[in-house]
C-alpha cells in the first residue's frame, strides 16, 4: 500500500512535469502572434520508433529555414501579415498515417504545402493531393515519383537513377570491371540495387555477388564482408546510413580489400570521413559533400555551414540545405502568388522566384523542371589521395 | 532452549500449523511424530524462517527469532538438514561442507574442526569428497546433508525425515549417528513417520495431527499408548 | 577454404562477445529467475562509459574498461534494489514488466542524455595482422582472447572462492542455499553486479569494432535470449557453448546461405537442439 501511494505520487509528479513543459512551449508561440497571423506549414514524417532520427534531423534544416523567414520579417501575402509555423505529425514512417495526417494538416491546419522525407508517404499524399488541393515537398529521390507525372509534387533532391552511370564510368575505368553487391538491404538500397545491376552488366561488367544484409539489425559486418570478398572484387557497391556503411567499409579495408567504391547516395562522404578517416575511403565514388560543394556563393554555404552548427553543434548535410532554402523560397513564392490557399498558384510562383539571391542561397536552387524537380546538377565525388577531387557533375534523369 | 508459542502458518485460507506450541530443551533430543502433512515440515520450516508465521512466536534463549531472515536464524545457530536434502547436486561433497559453514567462514580454525569432525562421524565422505554430491548413493548423500547442517556449528539442529526413502539397514545406521551427535552436546529437533525407530533413540515426543499438537510427553509413555502404537508404529 | 578460416575468425570474435553477455544473462537467471530484458541495455551503458572515459577523459583503454566494470556494477546493484527487489515476493509477471520499463527507461535515457546518433571509440589495436591468409585487425583477437581471460577469471571466483560459490549454490537449490545461511539479498545483487560488469567489458571490447549508440542493446538481449535457451537456462557451461554456437553459426551460415535466411539458420538450430533436447544442452536435472 505504502508503495502504491509512493508511485502514485511519482507519477502525479511526472505529468505535472510534462504538462508544465507542454505549457512553456504553448506561450512562445502565442507571444509572437500577436499582431501576424500564423501560417502553417506542414510536415509528416518518422518523430518517434527507429526512424525518429531522421524524421527530426530533417525537420532541423526546414526549421532553420522558417525561422529565417520570420526573422526577415514573415511573409505578405495580398496586404496581409502572416508569421511560418512549422506544424510536424508524427507518421512512424507509414504511408497510410502519413496520408491521414496530410488530411489533418490540411483541414485543421490550413496547410497548402506539406513536407515529407520517405517515399512511401509521399505516393500516398499523391493519390490525393491534387484533389484536396496541397503542394507536396518531397524529399526523396526515388525516381518512381517522377514519372507518376503529379502537377503539385516539388522534388528537392535529383533522383539516384541520375547517379547510376556516372559512378559505373568513373570505377569501371579506374578499378575494374568485377562488382561485389553488399549494399544495405533496406527498401532503398534494394531498390538502387535493381537499377544497378542491370546497368552494371551492361556497361560490361560482372557481379561477383549480390548479397545486400541488413545494416542496422546486425550486429558485425563482418561475416558478410569476407563472404564478398572471398569472390575476388575489384569494387564493392556499399551503402545505407553513413555510420553503419562506414563500418562496412573499415571492415573490408581491414580485412585487404584494396579496390574502388561505390557509395549509393544516403551514405554522406564527410560523415564516413569522421567515422574512419580519409584512407580508408580511397578509390569511392559517392555524393560531393555538401559543406565543401563549390557550386553556390562560397560566402553563402559557409554562412549556412557556420550557422547551423551553432544553432545544432554539427555540420549540415544535403538533407539540410534544402530543406532550408526550399523554405526561403516558400516565402518568396507565397508573396508573390498572393494567396496562401491555392498550391498550384503557389506552386507557379515557386517557379518564378527561383533562383534567389545568390547571397542568401546556400545550396542556390536554379529552377523548377516540368516535371517538379529542382533543376540543380547533381554532384559527385571520387576519392583519390585522400582527396575529393573535382566534382564531378551529374544531370538530372527524370 | 526453543520455545514455540501458539505458532499458526496458513497458505491462504488454508491452516498448516494452527496454534501450535512446544518446547525443545536444552541437549535433547526431541522427536516430531505423525503421518505425511501433518505438518512437520511447515514447523521446521517456520521455525528455519523459510515460511513466515500468520500468529504466534518462536524464542530462543528468550530472544525472538520468528521473522527473522533463514541467514540470520543460522547465524543464531539453529540449522536443519532439511526433507529431500537440498544438496547442492552438481558440486563437489568437499563443496557442499565447506559451504555449510558458509555463516562462520571468517572462523577458519573453526571450519577446519567441523570437517573434521563431520569426516570422523561419515568416514565414506572424506573418500568421496570431490565427487559430485548428486552423484552419491541416497544414504551418502544423507550424510552430506546432515554434515553440511553440522558445518554450521549449531546450537539446535532441525532434522527433516532422514530416513525418507533409505534401506533399512541404512536408516538403523542413520540413527545411530544422529543419537551420537546429540550425545556430544547438540539439542535435535528430529521430525520422523518412522516412529518405532525414532523413539527408542528421543527422550521426549511430540504426535502433530492436521497441523495440531495432539499429544506430547516421554518416549516410553508415547511408546506405549495404544493409539499411537495403532497409527504409527503398527503393532 | 580461407574464406572459412575467416569466417571461423569473425564467429568466435562475436561468439565471445555474446558470451559475455549471455553469461550475465543466464547467472541472473539462475538465481533470480528473471530473464533481464535490460541487460541489453546495461550492455549499452557500458560501451557509452568506456567511450566517453576514453574520449573525454582522455583514460588508457584498459583502464577504461576495468573503470566502467565498476561504474556498471553498482548500476547493476542499484537496478536490483530499486526495480526487481521490490518485486521479489510478486508474481514473475511483474518482473517481466519490471525488466521491459528499465529497459525503455535506460534506452530512452541515453538518447536524451547522449543523443541518438552513432558515435564511434577509437581504435587502440588497429594494426592489421596476417594470419596465414586470414586478415584481421588485431582488436578481433583482443576481444577473443580478453574473453577467454574473463571467462577464466569468472570460473576461479565461482570455483575457487566461498563467496563466489555462494551464486552458483543458490542457482542450483535455492531453499539448501537458505538453510545454509547464504544470505539471498547479498547474492542477488553480487550476481547483477557481477553480470552487469560482464556486460560493460564485452561492450568496451566489442566497442572499436562496432557502433555505439542507444539502441544497440535491443539487437544484442535478442541473441543473448536464444544463447541461453539453447544453453539451457541458468547454465554457465550451456551459456557458453550457446555462444559459441550462434557466433559461428551466424558467421558460417551467412557464408553458405543469402543474407536474408542467415538469422533463419541460427534459429533452425535452435529448433533442431530443442526438439533434441527440450531443456536445452547443459540444463540442470530435475527442474
Amino acid at each position: 500500500m505504502k508503495r502504491f501511494v509512493k508511485i502514485m505520487i511519482l507519477l502525479t509528479l511526472a505529468v505535472a512535469l510534462l504538462a508544465a513543459a507542454g505549457c512553456g512551449g504553448g506561450d512562445k508561440d502565442s507571444g509572437q502572434a500577436k499582431e501576424a497571423k500564423v501560417l502553417n506549414i506542414g510536415f509528416t514524417g518518422p518523430l518517434s520508433g527507429g526512424a525518429a532520427f531522421y524524421g527530426k534531423d530533417i525537420l532541423t534544416g526546414l526549421e532553420m529555414g522558417v525561422e529565417q523567414v520570420n526573422a526577415s520579417g514573415g511573409v505578405t501575402v495580398a496586404g496581409e501579415k502572416y508569421t511560418l509555423k512549422v506544424t510536424s505529425l508524427d507518421d512512424r514512417y507509414l504511408p497510410n498515417e502519413a496520408a491521414t495526417n496530410a488530411r489533418r494538416l490540411v483541414k485543421e491546419y490550413n496547410a497548402s504545402i506539406i513536407f515529407c522525407p520517405h517515399s512511401g508517404g509521399i505516393a500516398a499524399m499523391q493519390e490525393f493531393n491534387e484533389v484536396e488541393n496541397f503542394l507536396i515537398a518531397a524529399y526523396s529521390s526515388e525516381p518512381k515519383l517522377y514519372a507518376r507525372g503529379n502537377k503539385l509534387t516539388l522534388l528537392l533532391p535529383p533522383p539516384y537513377n541520375s547517379y547510376i552511370d556516372p559512378f559505373i564510368k568513373k570505377t569501371m575505368a579506374e578499378h575494374g570491371k568485377k562488382v561485389a553487391m553488399i549494399q544495405s538491404n533496406a527498401a532503398y538500397g534494394k531498390d538502387w540495387g535493381t537499377l544497378f545491376a542491370p546497368a552494371w552488366e551492361k556497361a560490361g561488367g560482372t557481379i561477383t555477388i549480390n548479397s545486400p544484409f541488413s545494416y542496422n539489425t546486425e550486429t558485425d559486418f563482418a561475416p558478410y564482408v569476407s563472404k564478398a570478398l572471398a569472390t575476388k572484387p575489384e569494387v564493392l557497391f556499399v551503402g545505407g546510413a553513413s555510420q553503419p556503411t562506414a563500418m562496412v567499409i573499415k571492415q573490408a579495408r581491414d580485412q585487404g580489400f584494396k579496390g574502388g567504391l561505390i557509395v549509393l547516395d544516403q551514405a554522406k562522404f564527410e560523415d564516413m570521413a569522421d567515422i574512419i578517416g580519409m584512407p580508408a575511403l580511397e578509390g569511392a565514388i559517392g555524393i560531393y559533400p555538401y559543406y565543401m560543394n563549390p557550386r553556390p556563393d562560397k560566402a553563402a554555404r559557409d554562412k549556412f555551414v557556420s550557422d547551423y552548427k551553432t544553432k545544432y553543434g554539427k555540420r549540415p548535410t544535403y538533407e539540410h540545405v534544402w530543406h532550408y532554402e526550399t523554405a526561403l523560397a516558400l516565402g518568396k513564392a507565397l508573396e508573390k502568388a498572393g494567396t496562401v490557399k491555392d498550391a498550384a498558384k503557389i506552386f507557379e510562383s515557386m517557379r518564378q522566384v527561383l533562383p534567389l539571391d545568390k547571397s542568401i542561397a546556400p545550396i542556390a536552387i536554379e529552377g523548377v523542371s516540368p516535371k517538379g524537380g529542382y533543376t540543380n546538377l547533381g554532384m559527385a565525388a571520387y576519392i583519390k589521395n585522400g582527396q575529393y577531387g573535382d566534382p564531378i557533375d551529374i544531370p538530372r534523369t527524370e | 532452549m526453543l520455545e514455540l508459542e501458539n505458532l499458526s502458518v496458513s497458505f491462504g485460507s488454508f491452516m498448516a500449523l494452527r496454534s501450535v506450541s512446544m518446547e525443545v530443551r536444552q541437549g535433547e533430543l526431541l522427536v516430531l511424530l505423525g503421518a505425511n502433512g501433518a505438518g512437520k515440515t511447515t514447523l521446521l520450516k517456520t521455525i528455519s524462517g523459510l515460511l513466515r508465521p500468520s500468529g504466534g512466536v518462536i524464542t530462543l534463549q528468550g530472544k525472538k527469532i520468528s521473522g527473522l531472515s533463514p541467514s540470520q536464524i543460522v547465524r543464531h545457530g539453529i540449522s536443519q538438514c532439511a526433507e529431500g536434502r537440498r544438496l547442492f547436486a552438481q558440486m563437489s561433497v568437499y563443496k557442499n561442507l565447506l559451504l555449510g559453514a558458509y555463516t562462520c567462514r571468517k572462523d577458519k580454525k573453526g571450519v577446519e574442526k567441523s570437517l573434521a569432525y563431520v569426516y570422523s562421524l561419515y568416514p565414506i565422505l572424506k573418500e568421496k569428497e570431490n565427487d559430485p554430491a548428486g552423484s552419491l548413493s541416497g544414504g551418502q548423500q544423507q550424510m552430506v546433508a546432515i554434515g553440511r547442517a553440522l558445518m554450521a556449528r549449531p546450537g539446535v539442529l532441525l532434522l527433516d525425515e532422514p530416513s525418507m526413502g533409505l534401506a533399512p539397514l541404512v536408516v538403523q545406521q542413520m540413527f545411530d549417528t544422529i543419537e551420537a551427535i546429540n550425545r556430544e552436546g547438540t539439542t535435535i529437533l528430529l521430525a520422523e513417520q518412522n516412529a518405532y525407530t525414532a523413539l527408542k533413540i528421543a527422550h521426549r515426543a511430540y504426535v502433530m495431527e492436521s497441523g495440531a499438537v495432539v499429544m506430547s510427553g516421554s518416549s516410553q509413555d508415547i511408546a506405549g499408548n495404544e493409539q499411537i502404537r495403532q497409527a504409527y508404529i503398527g503393532a | 577454404m580461407e574464406l572459412y578460416f575467416q569466417q571461423l575468425l569473425n564467429g568466435l570474435t562475436l561468439g565471445s562477445i555474446y558470451c559475455l553477455v549471455a553469461l550475465g544473462l543466464t547467472l541472473i537467471y539462475g538465481i533470480m529467475h528473471i530473464p533481464n530484458f535490460a541487460h541489453g541495455h546495461l550492455y549499452m551503458v557500458g560501451a557509452y562509459c568506456v567511450l566517453f572515459l576514453c574520449t573525454l577523459y582522455g583514460l588508457n583503454y584498459w583502464m577504461a574498461i576495468l573503470i566502467s566494470m565498476v561504474i556498471l556494477a553498482v548500476i547493476g546493484i542499484i537496478m536490483e534494489r530499486l526495480v526487481f527487489h521490490p518485486l521479489r515476493d510478486s508474481p514473475p509477471t511483474n518482473s517481466f514488466i519490471a525488466a521491459v520499463g528499465a529497459l525503455l527507461f535506460l534506452e530512452a535515457g541515453a538518447t536524451v542524455l547522449w543523443g541518438a546518433d552513432y558515435r564511434r571509440m577509437p581504435e587502440v589495436f588497429d594494426k592489421v595482422v596476417n594470419i596465414f591468409g586470414i586478415m584481421a585487425t588485431q582488436q578481433r583477437l583482443v576481444v577473443i582472447f580478453s574473453a577467454l581471460a574473463l571467462m577464466g577469471a569468472l570460473y576461479l571466483f565461482m570455483k575457487k572462492t566461498l563467496i563466489g560459490s555462494t551464486i552458483e549454490a543458490m542457482s542450483q537449490d535455492r531453499e539448501g542455499a537458505f538453510l545454509v545461511g547464504i544470505d539471498a539479498n547479498m547474492v542477488s545483487m553480487m550476481t547483477f553486479g557481477v553480470a552487469s560488469a560482464l556486460a560493460a567489458a564485452a561492450a568496451g571490447l566489442a566497442g572499436p569494432l562496432f557502433l555505439v549508440f542507444p539502441s544497440m542493446g535491443g539487437l544484442l538481449i535478442i541473441k543473448a535470449f536464444v544463447i541461453i535457451v539453447l544453453g539451457g537456462m541458468g547454465s554457465i557451461p550451456g551459456a557458453v557453448a550457446g555462444a559459441y554456437i550462434l557466433g559461428l553459426a551466424e558467421s558460417l551460415g551467412a557464408t553458405v546461405f543469402p543474407a536474408e535466411y542467415k538469422d533463419l539458420v541460427a534459429f533452425i538450430l535452435l529448433v533442431i537442439i530443442l526438439s533434441i533436447r527440450p531443456t536445452g544442452l547443459f540444463a540442470k536435472e530435475g527442474r
